[in-house]
Parts: C-alpha cells; sequence; structure tokens
C-alpha cells in the first residue's frame, strides 16, 4: 500500500518513513503461550502481537518540525524510537539522508547516531544524579570520538550557555537545578554531537507553565541557529500548536490525517482530529462548551478494529450499502449498539428503549426487522445475541469496517498536502490507496478519481 | 450573599525544615459558597495542595497550621487563642481528631487526588473499596452498601457496573479509576468536595469527559468544589470563582470572566500570556522570567517583584496585601498589587527595577548548589 503520501524520492525530505510496523510479543516467559483446550490435542499455542505502530508513512523536510499528536497508548514514543531504531522494526523502512537505517547494523548505525538525537519527557530520570552537568554534556562527544578533552570541555561550556544555563555551572549535579533547568541540560547533551535531527519525546509536558514557554522559546531559537530538524511529540494540542510546521494525527497505531499546521487546526478533515480539537480546554471563559465528546475507550491494539481502526467510536460511522435509512435514524442504530456494547443500560423493555434511543426515527424496512430481532434478545436478557446482531449487521457491514481508508485531498488553506484517513473525504480525494475491490458496491458517495 | 459554606482566614501553614521554615501558605483568605465551583490555581510550589490539606487538617510535622481560622458550616475545624501566658492554643470549639475522622473527612469534604492509582488499593476489588467506603461513612449494611456502590459506578459513567464491580484497579483505564474516585467522593454526599488536580493525568479526551460529568452532578447533587490545577483552560471552562496563587499568597481573586478580561495582577496577566492557545496560532509566547524563589525566604515586598515585567522600587518595599479592585456594584474582584490606585504608595513615580531576564544565568538555582557534595 504505497502512493498516498510522500513521494519515494523526495530530495527536501531529511527523513522517510515507509510502511512502518512495530508489533510487540504480548506473550512473557516460555511456556507464556501455552493455553489448555479439552479437545484434542488439549494443548494449544497461540500467540498475538500488540500492534504499537502499524504501517506508518511520513517525510520529515530539513530544517522543519513535524508535530505528532495523539492519546496516551497511540503509539507516538514507540514510533519515535523505532525511527531511531533505539527498538527494531517489525517491517517497513526509514530513509535517514537517504540510507535505510533498518538494514544498518553495528559501527555504520553507531555512527550515523551522531546525526540523530533524543530528549525525553523526565528530565529527570533522564540525566545520571552522579555526574556532573558538563561531562554529561560531554559524554556523546567522547562516544563519538569528537574533539579532544579541552575541546570537549570548551564546546560543553559554549552549548550550556546557548541552552541559557550559565557555563559556570559545569561543575553542578542535576539536582541543583530545577525542572526547566534540566530539560535546558538535556538540549546541550543531545547538541553536542551537532545532530542534524532531534526526536522529542513530550519535552516540556512535566513542566509547569512558565517554564514550558521559556524552554519552547528557546528551543526554537536553537532550531534557527543550528538548523535543526524536529519530530515534536506530544498530547498537548497547544503545545503542537506552537511549535510545529506540519502535524500529525496519531490514533491507535496510525496516523490518521497529517497536513500543515493552520490546514489541520482549522480545517481538519478526519473525525478524530475533530474530536481531539473539540476536547481541548479553551483558557477563555466565553469560548463556549463543546458540542460532542467521544465516548468509550481507546480499543486494544492487539485487535484492532477492521478497516478504519477509528470506526468504533466515530460519530460519523458510515451508514451500509444496504440500508436507505435518514441520517438521524443511522445515527440511533449506531449509539443504540455501542450503548449495548457497554452494557450502558438495565432497562429491558423494547418500548422504553424506542423512546429512550429511537425517538426521532426508527428504522423501517429490514434494518427495522433486525431491531425488532436485537430487542427481543435484549427483552429476553440475551444480551450477546443482541450485541452479535446490532454489531454484525450494522457495523461490520459499514464501508469504514470492510476497507482500510488512505486518501489524500486538496489543501484548504495552505499549499501543503493533506493526508485524511476517513471513508468521507472518498469523493474529494485526489489520490487514494484504498483496495478498490473493497469498495464494490459500498461506494455509495461516489467513487474517487483514484491514480493508484 | 449568604453564608459560606467555607469560610477561610489568614491561614498559614508552614514547614519546619533543617534549612529553615518553609512558609508553605502565608496568610491566605477566601470563601465557598454553596453550589460553586472555586478555583485555586498555581504553579507548582504555590501551595495549593498544602491549602487544601490544611482545609481537612491534613498536615504532618514537620509541617503545621501556625495561623489563622478555617470555618465550614459554622463549625471551627481550626481556629487559635491566647491563652493567659501569651501562648497560642487551640480553641474549645475547635472540632477534634475524632470528630474530624468520623464526621468530616469524606463525609462532609470529600478530596478527589490527581493520580487515582494511588489512591485505589490494588489489592482489593474497585466494589469492594467503594462498599467499604459507604458502609463506614453511611452505617449502611453490606448489602445496601454494594447497591449503592453500584448505583454510583453506574451514575459516574461506568459501563456495566455489576461486572466491573468485583475488579480490581489495574483492569481499569486512568480516566475510569478517576470515575470512581469521584464515585466515592460523592457516596456519601458531601457539601465540599476538593478536587486536587483531578485531571491533570489524563489525555484530553478523557479530560474533557471528566469536566463535563463534574459539571452535570455538581448541578444534580448542588455540591461545591474546590478546584486546584495549574491549568487556565480548565479554569475557564468550569470554576464559577478563582483564586491566583503565588509562592503561598492568594495575589488575585475575581469571578472567571473577569479573572480572564479585566485581569489586576501581573502574575495572572503573565501567566496567561505564557500559554500556547489550541484555538490560535501564537507566533511568540512570552514566558515568565526566572523560576518561582523558594518559600523559605521570599522576596521582599511583593513577592512576584523579582520576576514581574512591571516592577519598580516600591515592589521590592511595599508587600501589597488584597485589596478590593472591583468597580462600584460589580462582583468583588480583589488583587495584590500596588500599581493600582488603591494602593497608593507612589507606583507611579517610582523608578522601574531591573528583573531577571535571560531566564537563564544562575536564576533559580537551588540555594545549595551542587559544589558542595
Amino acid at each position: 500500500m504505497s502512493g498516498v503520501g510522500p513521494a519515494e524520492s523526495d530530495p527536501d525530505a531529511l527523513l522517510q518513513v515507509r510502511d512502518l510496523c512495530k508489533y510487540f510479543d504480548n506473550d512473557s516467559g516460555l511456556l507464556g503461550s501455552v493455553g489448555l483446550d479439552d479437545e484434542f490435542p488439549y494443548v494449544t499455542r497461540s500467540s498475538s502481537n500488540v500492534r504499537a505502530v502499524d504501517g506508518v508513512s511520513f517525510d520529515i523536510k530539513e530544517g522543519e518540525t513535524l508535530g505528532l499528536v495523539g492519546e496516551s497508548g497511540c503509539g507516538k514514543s514507540t514510533l519515535a524510537r523505532t525511527v531511531l531504531r533505539l527498538l527494531e522494526p517489525t517491517s517497513g523502512s526509514v530513509y535517514f539522508q537517504g540510507e535505510d537505517l533498518a538494514s544498518l547494523s553495528g559501527e555504520p548505525l553507531r555512527r550515523m547516531r551522531k546525526d540523530m538525537q533524543m530528549i525525553f519527557q523526565d528530565p529527570q530520570s533522564s540525566l545520571d544524579p552522579r555526574m556532573k552537568v558538563g561531562p554529561i554534556v560531554e559524554e556523546p562527544m567522547q562516544a563519538h570520538g569528537m574533539l579532544d578533552e579541552e575541546g570537549r570541555e570548551a564546546r560543553a561550556k559554549e552549548l550550556l550557555e546557548k541552552v541559557g544555563l550559565d557555563p559556570q555551572h559545569y561543575n553542578r549535579y542535576p539536582h541543583a537545578f530545577s525542572g526547566g533547568q534540566r530539560q535546558r541540560v538535556n538540549l546541550a547533551r543531545a547538541l553536542s554531537v551537532n545532530p542534524d535531527f532531534i526526536v522529542c519525546d513530550e519535552p516540556v509536558s512535566a513542566l509547569d507553565v512558565s517554564i514550558q514557554a521559556q524552554v519552547l522559546n528557546t528551543m526554537e531559537e536553537l532550531q534557527e541557529e543550528f538548523d535543526l530538524t524536529y519530530l515534536f511529540i506530544a498530547h498537548d494540542l497547544s503545545v503542537i500548536r506552537h511549535i510545529s510546521d506540519r502535524v500529525a494525527v496519531m490514533y491507535l497505531g496510525n496516523i490518521v490525517e497529517l497536513a500543515d499546521k493552520e490546514e489541520l487546526f482549522e480545517n481538519p478533515r478526519h473525525p478524530y482530529t475533530r474530536a481531539l480539537l473539540d476536547a481541548i480546554p479553551v483558557p477563555d471563559p466565553r469560548s463556549g462548551g463543546r458540542d460532542e465528546l467521544l465516548s468509550g475507550d481507546v480499543p486494544s491494539p492487539i485487535d484492532p478494529p477492521s478497516g478504519c481502526r477509528f470506526r468504533t467510536r466515530c460519530p460519523k460511522l458510515i451508514q451500509p450499502e444496504a440500508y436507505d435509512m435518514t441520517d438521524e435514524t443511522w445515527r440511533n442504530v449506531v449509539r443504540f449498539q455501542r450503548a449495548v456494547k457497554r452494557r450502558a443500560f438495565e432497562e429491558t423493555d423494547p418500548d422504553a428503549l424506542r423512546g429512550r434511543y429511537f425517538d426521532d426515527g426508527v428504522p423501517s424496512g429490514d434494518a427495522g426487522t433486525l431491531l425488532d430481532e436485537a430487542l427481543g434478545h435484549i427483552q429476553r436478557d440475551e444480551w450477546d445475541d443482541a450485541e452479535a446482531i446490532l454489531t454484525e449487521r450494522f457495523a461490520d457491514e459499514s464501508v469504514c469496517a470492510t476497507a482500510k481508508p488512505a486518501y489524500e485531498i486538496e489543501s484548504a488553506l495552505t499549499d501543503g498536502r493533506h493526508y485524511a484517513a476517513c471513508h468521507l473525504r472518498r469523493d474529494e480525494a485526489v489520490a487514494s490507496a484504498v483496495d478498490e475491490s473493497a469498495l464494490d458496491g459500498a461506494a455509495r458517495l461516489g467513487t474517487p478519481e483514484a491514480d493508484d | 450573599m449568604t453564608e459560606p459554606l467555607l469560610s477561610v482566614r489568614d491561614l498559614k501553614t508552614q514547614f519546619f525544615t533543617e534549612d529553615g521554615t518553609v512558609r508553605a501558605v502565608d496568610g491566605i483568605s477566601f470563601d465557598v459558597y454553596e453550589g460553586e465551583i472555586v478555583g485555586l490555581v498555581g504553579e507548582s510550589g504555590a501551595g495549593k495542595s498544602v491549602a487544601t490539606s490544611s482545609i481537612l487538617r491534613l498536615v504532618d510535622s514537620p509541617g503545621e497550621i501556625v495561623g489563622g481560622e478555617i470555618e465550614f458550616k459554622g463549625e471551627t475545624i481550626f481556629g487559635l487563642e491566647e491563652d493567659g501566658a501569651g501562648e497560642l492554643r487551640p480553641r474549645d470549639e475547635m472540632l477534634t481528631e475524632s470528630e474530624m475522622r468520623k464526621r468530616i473527612r469524606g463525609r462532609e469534604i470529600a478530596i478527589i487526588f490527581q493520580d487515582p492509582m494511588e489512591s485505589l488499593n490494588p489489592v482489593f476489588t474497585v466494589g469492594g473499596q467503594l462498599r467499604e467506603f459507604i458502609e463506614i461513612n453511611r452505617d449502611l449494611d453490606p448489602d445496601e452498601a454494594r447497591e449503592e456502590a453500584i448505583d454510583m459506578l453506574r451514575e459516574v459513567g461506568i459501563p456495566a457496573p455489576e461486572s466491573r464491580y468485583d475488579e480490581y484497579p489495574h483492569q481499569f483505564s486512568g480516566g475510569m479509576r478517576q470515575r470512581v474516585l469521584i464515585a466515592m467522593a460523592l457516596a456519601c454526599q458531601p457539601d465540599l468536595i476538593i478536587a486536587d488536580e483531578p485531571t491533570t493525568a489524563l489525555d484530553v479526551t478523557v479530560e474533557g469527559e471528566i469536566l463535563e460529568m463534574v459539571t452535570d452532578l455538581q448541578e444534580k447533587y448542588d455540591t461545591s468544589f474546590i478546584w486546584v490545577t495549574h491549568d487556565m483552560s480548565v479554569v475557564a471552562e468550569i470554576c464559577d470563582r478563582v483564586n491566583v496563587m503565588y509562592l503561598g499568597e492568594i495575589i488575585e481573586q475575581a469571578e472567571v470572566d473577569d479573572l480572564f478580561y479585566d485581569t489586576k495582577h501581573p502574575y495572572t496577566s503573565a501567566l496567561l500570556d505564557s500559554m500556547p492557545r489550541p484555538d490560535k496560532t501564537v507566533d511568540e509566547l512570552r514566558p515568565i522570567e526566572g523560576v518561582m524563589p523558594e518559600a523559605i525566604n521570599p522576596p521582599s515586598g511583593c513577592r512576584f517583584h523579582s520576576r514581574c515585567p512591571e516592577a519598580r522600587e516600591v515592589c521590592r518595599e511595599v508587600h501589597p496585601d488584597l485589596r478590593d479592585l472591583s468597580d462600584e456594584g460589580a462582583a468583588t474582584h480583589t488583587g495584590a498589587c500596588v500599581k493600582h490606585d488603591a494602593f497608593d504608595v507612589g507606583y507611579d513615580d517610582s523608578p522601574a527595577i531591573e528583573t531577571q531576564t535571560g531566564s537563564g544565568f544562575s536564576a533559580g538555582l537551588t540555594e545549595t548548589g551542587g559544589e558542595a557534595e
């Protein structure tokens, strides 16, 4: 699956990630995957993977900041570590300055590391408490054989000054610094080997607001001075909006939307991005409330939903081709299906449930028959059967469940490219990477102009 | 206005450490009225959490409440008087430790902490812990308490509460655990709930859900809240009135709209300016220079003068108290900054002072330094 997203060889790109996957083995120990069964052969061996990062592609241009945002557990940090090859990728490739990191190993990889550095979230635990700040900053230079001892000390002092610390603090221990200052030490350490690319994993989320602003400003100044490229991970959309040039939104191991910052924040085209933007509290008491909140928890990455991974929580799930309900009626069905799945109510009386979930539209025809059947099961307290009917016949029939979305659409506000993984964008897509056969008969909204 | 539900007057809590006395809370006063959400906002180290623990008298050695009055529904939670020899001693009507434990904590004033995993015992089921709490505090028998516990879990939006009742805390997600704690706090229908950064550790989507739920429940039960947070966005969203704290003192008190649109204290403005915004692109952040000084040895005069962009000589000398700065007829809006006319200490004629600039050099290095090792 390629074609949507950046071209294979973009001369501006410093880093190109192609179809990167990282699965973790969910079994622990030698016998972890062995289970007992009451049928022959009595012993079964199962294995399940946690698909933390599943088919991610993007480019980072030289000198830009790509923001990566998503809820906890969506795979942001795993992606960052896999890109740097601190974790071994399961499949896919990462081209850094034209070379495939995934195929490097040993000494060539180690040398490559000089150009890529990382800054971690917790400034406390990423500094050795028994080392003085000077040697902490010098250590990477020593590891890469840069300069002699005096040169390194001079450079460390210079860097401390660059990140806004007093070079006199060369001989102090990390505990003598505040959180924001420790993060500055981390910055100085990352800069010591003169890298081109820095991955920042939630670098300011442990800091107070006023300190956060100081560190963000310093990071921007350094980027300009040293011509750095950042991959900036955060869960805080305000920080992302401030620092990024382009933003990628991640959900359950996939990138669901990627566009220029202004475009993404002002013209979000994926329902998940909208939901995220709508959920952030705005520091303005007159901003008014929010429209609709996402319900439910993020599904497990061990067995993620088919098709679009967001479909189990999506407020805009597309109606299956087989039915012809009004939008309100379809919303009601979806709402009811999710309520049954979550066992969110105790009522079993069909009429009461109709009144509660379908007051502005009860489905008729086939859909009506199926709903009656499900309501009958609930009345007899057969919840699993009711759930099976509603899920299999409604939710799983949707194009969102049968085909994986991947569309590139026109940016409305900027010149950059806009990638949105949502089937609602089918008819406006300029490129798509969707398996067309899966769309047959389901293309209710018209066929996208596929040039894949 | 009616009598406040909780009234705190000139509360002082200090910690006696080897390095000296830490004046964590230094003379704060505020009221909480029935059915309102009062914000207590400030950076870490401002004394927010010490203030709330003081209200519940949960301050432990080496800390001690050394002065002030806390009244709750006409009862004295804390109050001192002078005895014959000029020594301070607790007043007679002050609630005893056992009254606090049996009647106030949990029943009348409940508290929700930031980290739900630390407030729940990992080796007991969620339902069991909730049931026990209800059983003890509401004198119900175990079966009734169980029913009540399940009802409360449903009330806070936990799906399938009957089956989740028997699960352990680790089987709940972070947001769900925080819901359980809210259920626990609401279970005895207290008049006041203290929420100490309850959504800070949560994702935005979950935070949104919890904030919506709290607003709904607050309307339903008419509970008052003290909402402790460092996040101005959360304040804007749910609080009715706000107290801004800096280094152990409240420096501005106002209704939420006035605080954002008619900000009186430079610290509050600086805090608002230093935040990146989700709803618009800010080209340049204006951070507050330096870091908050230590409460062991606070700056003289106005405590914010060392970081204040509007500081003048007089700020170093005069310690401003909270004064009413509101226009006639408007809601009370107090602030502690001498630049306002209400102070009349010659701010306008005073020369400006150099504040810490460059945010770096030695600014805010902790007292001890690192060389001693």
